[in-house]
């Protein structure tokens, strides 16, 4: 891990410079480079995204008005005493107009991309699990829009019920057992039917079963297939659900026309990874981001080093280059976080929330890599650390400094210290960081407020 | 350095891999990387207690020789195992196994390209001689001699470049005595320029001494990724010990820090990331660290110099585009006056150098490129030479099914909009071409073909979206180079 061993003849150099390619780095991408900023991803993949169901769900709603004022904040901004998290965590300082907003920032990137979401704020959806449990969600894909509780019945007796389809040649989704935890927890009729796909399908993941969606001669004769199999009682259903495998591109054309084929509405129900959603955005929100022109993506690249000086960080390196950036978003927290792998204390401090998980300690190692996988294992929760930040997202550089890194920001639901789980936290935490990275390094075009500025007072 | 033996106890068996790989949405035989990568590697490394490591036969049964090695996993691994190179040493393990049967022939003509050189140009009185009689049964007889060799019967094979390659790439080296003042950069062709596709490698040379670079061509050989491909390892490794001898020679001439730079991003990928690898000693190492993709080059330390010669100032506003482009200087290049899409590598993708030459052309006062769905980013399905195989083919259009019907689409409704009977025209080619509907390559020099036309850096995705979809194909330096020259003629 010397300097010896990353290559400094290969320099490149841009306004943002964005660790990880998972779903805070993409979102935080976007903002920079909506602001105007020339941003590159340096990433060693793409996180957790292929593992995502899609749906925006929160354990304690970021997205909701009254979720910011149960957590002990004011949400018109003008209390922000971090209660309860000094000094910790972006999710200290945060108000609900600013939630709001970044919710809104992403339906409207995202719908862009060609992956459309809706928004709930501050309602929220009620859709199944990849169990069968009712989940509140604040965003969800259009693909899972008709899924929604209230609309298919919801525990009302007029209610026509559900239907859920099951393939036989798709093992990883056990649509009977969906179908049961569905009505025994929503007191609705739900039934399902599992068929198959035809002999010449064989067995395979969601993903397989997606790339052949995206066929349109198979897709056609699965539409004579589907009315075969489900055309009466999908008659009498209020909405069937599908596995969330109709297409990595096309599922919006095939949910529409399986609707028209089936004369009633259907969705996709979330299940388990590898996940067709997940990869959608993925692969969606990257294409939109390149096709943009301001943004690069660095892949397979693990940060190795880094370098600070003046209280700013200069550039960052992995095997091959040096990235040099005006400002720089960490999101490279996520499932294992194997992007960034300098020495604690040279980039940053982790730190344990004393609120959330039970988390017990540091890693004994000083040498250990931050937010590397060795950090599992260590008696800590997921949520249960992240690193030190001020209420702006900066990140301290080690557990002693007073000052902040004056151009880092730190985003995601693990690195950004959201105290809510999941997409919410990530999205909010990367819309800020990207806003807030986007401005000190002076590519602000107007729309980002300047990293002072309070979006409650504007409103 | 990663350290391979500890990094597939991360595996979390998530099957993200499989999400991304597109021989197993091709193939449903195929164990998938999950499988044949950290998986097959645990159990190699000594299995569950009182198991037996599995072998050369499961690796084979497994479908390990059906691994593209497009390096998709690699990115698509939330905990950052190298799945791709794991997936590599089961495709090795399998070679042991498949060396006796049926493909080995075939397979290891392929992974020998100095070979298939020599072949295809051999055989090209032949095939010329051929085409003199009726087109009809000369096609039939073509295909019977590719299918007995075990290659596809329904690929087209390019035109050789003949013995004339280094004489016409020497032709175009500027040897005056300021030329030899200025900083040298070693030119890695490829054996696709060597032997089919000169064109990309000759674009190259002129764009780099245009943009004030002295190109040096020192003797080459293969980078090995097509015996690598095929799992003949020790095979690969001879070749990437070769060509670091021969460019560790020419670059000691020059003090050596010499570029090492290509406009092939699967040589790039092989020179750069596997030659520290297969090759231990130290000059390897060194050189694999001084190795560019063309367009990294040209958008890093070549920036300053391209933007002097495309007229742009060097402070860099980003200039506006414009649109069309002026006849070509460079015979063959298709113009671009009905627009350009590009098509990533996935070698490209795995060297994680962004994708620099859409930005470049743009510099140029390229016009920007149609409206393309995000399918265009997916793998073409060609999976190295696998594709070009008998067995393979089939194989390498599912593979490839989402980036082909896009590509078709883009020419489908570019004739439409535009004029319906040069749609027509095209038809007609088709109608007349082979058996299986899919007729030869486009003409180059087509210029009137009203579809846009498709840039990639990788002379293989080239071949697959030319062949399958009829729209005209370049490397994107080709295009660069073409408007340096406007950019020069105009002034």
């Amino acid at each position: 891990m010397s300097r010896a061993t990353t290559c400094s003849e290969r320099v490149v150099g841009y306004d943002v410079v964005v660790l990880g390619a998972g779903l805070a780095g993409l979102v935080a991408a976007a903002r920079a480079a909506e602001a105007g900023a020339s941003v590159g991803i340096v990433a060693l993949a793409s996180g957790g995204l292929n593992l995502w169901s899609g749906l925006v769900s929160a354990q304690r709603s970021l997205f909701d008005a009254e979720g910011a004022e149960d957590s002990g904040r004011d949400s018109a901004g003008a209390d922000r005493t971090e209660a309860g998290r000094p000094g910790r965590g972006p999710a200290s300082g945060w108000t609900a107009a600013e939630t709001a907003e970044s919710a809104r920032f992403f339906a409207a990137v995202t719908g862009r991309a060609g992956l459309p979401y809706l928004s709930a704020s501050p309602a929220s959806f009620t859709v199944l699990s990849p169990a069968g449990n009712p989940i509140t969600c604040s965003m969800l894909p259009a693909s899972a829009a008709a899924g929604d509780l209230t609309l298919w019945g919801g525990g009302q007796e007029s209610g026509g019920g559900l239907l859920i389809a099951g393939f036989t040649e798709l093992g990883d989704y056990p649509a009977g057992l969906i179908s049961a935890r569905a009505a025994s927890r929503t007191g609705n009729r739900v039934i399902y039917r599992s068929f198959s796909l035809g002999a010449a399908v064989g067995r395979g993941l969601a993903p397989r079963l997606a790339n052949l969606f995206d066929d349109r001669t198979w897709f056609r004769s699965f539409l004579d297939l589907s009315r075969r199999v489900l055309g009466p009682e999908a008659r009498q259903a209020a909405a069937v659900a599908f596995p969330p495998v109709l297409g990595v591109y096309r599922f919006t054309q095939n949910l529409q026309d399986l609707a028209e084929n089936l004369g009633c509405p259907v969705f996709e129900l979330p299940a388990l990874p590898p996940s067709v959603p997940g990869q959608r955005f993925w692969r969606l929100w990257r294409h939109h981001l390149e096709r943009g022109g301001r943004t690069t993506f660095h892949l397979g690249s693990r940060v190795v080093e880094a370098r600070v000086q003046g209280g700013k960080c200069l550039w960052v390196a992995d095997w091959h280059r040096r990235y040099e950036g005006a400002a720089f978003v960490l999101a490279t927290g996520g499932v294992a976080g194997g992007g960034l792998e300098v020495p604690p204390g040279s980039l940053l401090a982790q730190d344990d929330f004393p609120t959330a998980g039970a988390g017990s300690g540091r890693p004994e190692n000083p040498r250990e890599p931050v937010f590397g996988l060795a950090t599992w294992g260590h008696g800590r929760d997921w949520l249960s650390w992240g690193v030190r930040t001020d209420s702006d997202l900066r990140p301290y550089p080690d557990g002693a400094a007073t000052e902040p890194l004056g151009n880092v920001f730190a985003a995601g639901w693990q690195l950004g210290g959201a105290n809510v789980s999941g997409a919410a936290g990530s999205i909010f935490t990367a819309w800020r960081a990207g806003g807030l990275a986007a401005a000190a390094a002076g590519a602000t075009d107007g729309t980002i407020p300047a990293a002072s500025t309070r979006t409650g007072e504007r409103g | 350095m990663m350290v391979l033996t500890e990094l597939p106890e991360c595996c979390l068996g998530c099957a993200a891999c499989e999400a991304v790989c597109p021989a197993v949405a091709a193939d449903g035989d195929f164990a998938g990387p999950k499988v044949l990568g950290p998986g097959l590697w645990r159990k190699l490394g000594g299995g569950w207690p009182g198991e037996p490591p599995l072998g050369p036969a499961e690796a084979l049964s497994l479908g390990a020789d059906l691994c593209l090695q497009c390096h998709r996993c690699d990115q698509a691994c939330p905990t950052g195992v190298p799945v791709s190179r794991l997936t590599r040493r089961a495709k090795v393990l399998a070679r042991a196994a498949s060396n006796g049967r049926g493909r080995a022939f075939v397979d290891r003509l392929l992974a020998d390209q100095e070979r298939v050189g020599r072949l295809v140009a051999g055989s090209t009185w032949a095939r010329r001689l051929l085409r003199l009689s009726s087109a009809g049964p000369a096609r039939r007889l073509e295909a019977s001699a590719l299918a007995a060799l075990g290659l596809s019967p329904s690929r087209a094979w390019p035109e050789p470049t003949g013995p004339g390659f280094r004489a016409r790439l020497s032709g175009i080296l500027t040897q005056s005595s300021a030329a030899r003042a200025l900083p040298p950069v070693i030119l890695f062709a490829g054996c696709h320029a060597r032997f089919y596709e000169p064109a990309p490698a000759l674009a190259a040379v002129k764009v780099l001494q245009r943009i004030g670079y002295r190109v040096v061509l020192p003797d080459q050989v293969c980078c090995g990724a097509p015996a690598l491909g095929a799992g003949f390892e020790g095979q690969a490794a001879e070749a990437l010990a070769q060509s670091a001898r021969l460019l560790d020679q020419a670059t000691r001439r020059f003090g050596g820090e010499v570029p090492i730079v290509s406009q092939c991003p699967s040589c790039t990928f092989n020179l750069r990331e596997v030659m520290p690898e297969l090759c231990s000693d130290v000059a390897a190492r060194g050189l694999s660290r001084r190795v560019w993709d063309l367009g990294e080059f040209l958008a890093g330390p070549g920036l300053t110099g391209l933007r002097r010669a495309s007229g742009k100032s060097v402070s860099g506003t980003q200039p506006a585009p414009v649109s069309g482009a002026q006849p070509a200087s460079l015979s063959g290049t298709p113009t671009v006056a009905n627009g350009w899409a590009y098509h990533a590598p996935c070698h490209l993708n795995a060297l994680g150098v962004g994708r620099p030459f859409p930005g470049l052309l743009k510099l140029t006062g390229l016009g920007p490129p149609v409206e393309t769905g995000p399918e265009i980013d997916g793998c073409c399905g060609m999976g190295g030479l696998s594709g070009l195989t008998r067995s393979g083919y089939a194989r390498s259009l599912a593979a490839g099914a989402r980036v082909l019907e896009h590509c078709a689409a883009l020419a489908r409704e570019t004739g439409r909009t535009e004029e319906t009977g040069r749609g027509e025209g095209r038809h007609s080619r088709d109608g007349q071409s082979g058996q299986s509907g899919r007729g030869p390559r486009t003409d180059r020099s087509g210029r009137d073909d009203p579809a846009p036309v498709v840039l990639s850096d990788c002379p293989l995705c080239r071949w697959q979206i030319g062949e399958l979809t009829h729209l005209r194909t370049a490397h994107p330096v080709e295009l660069l180079s073409r408007a340096l020259d406007d950019a020069d003629s105009s002034r």
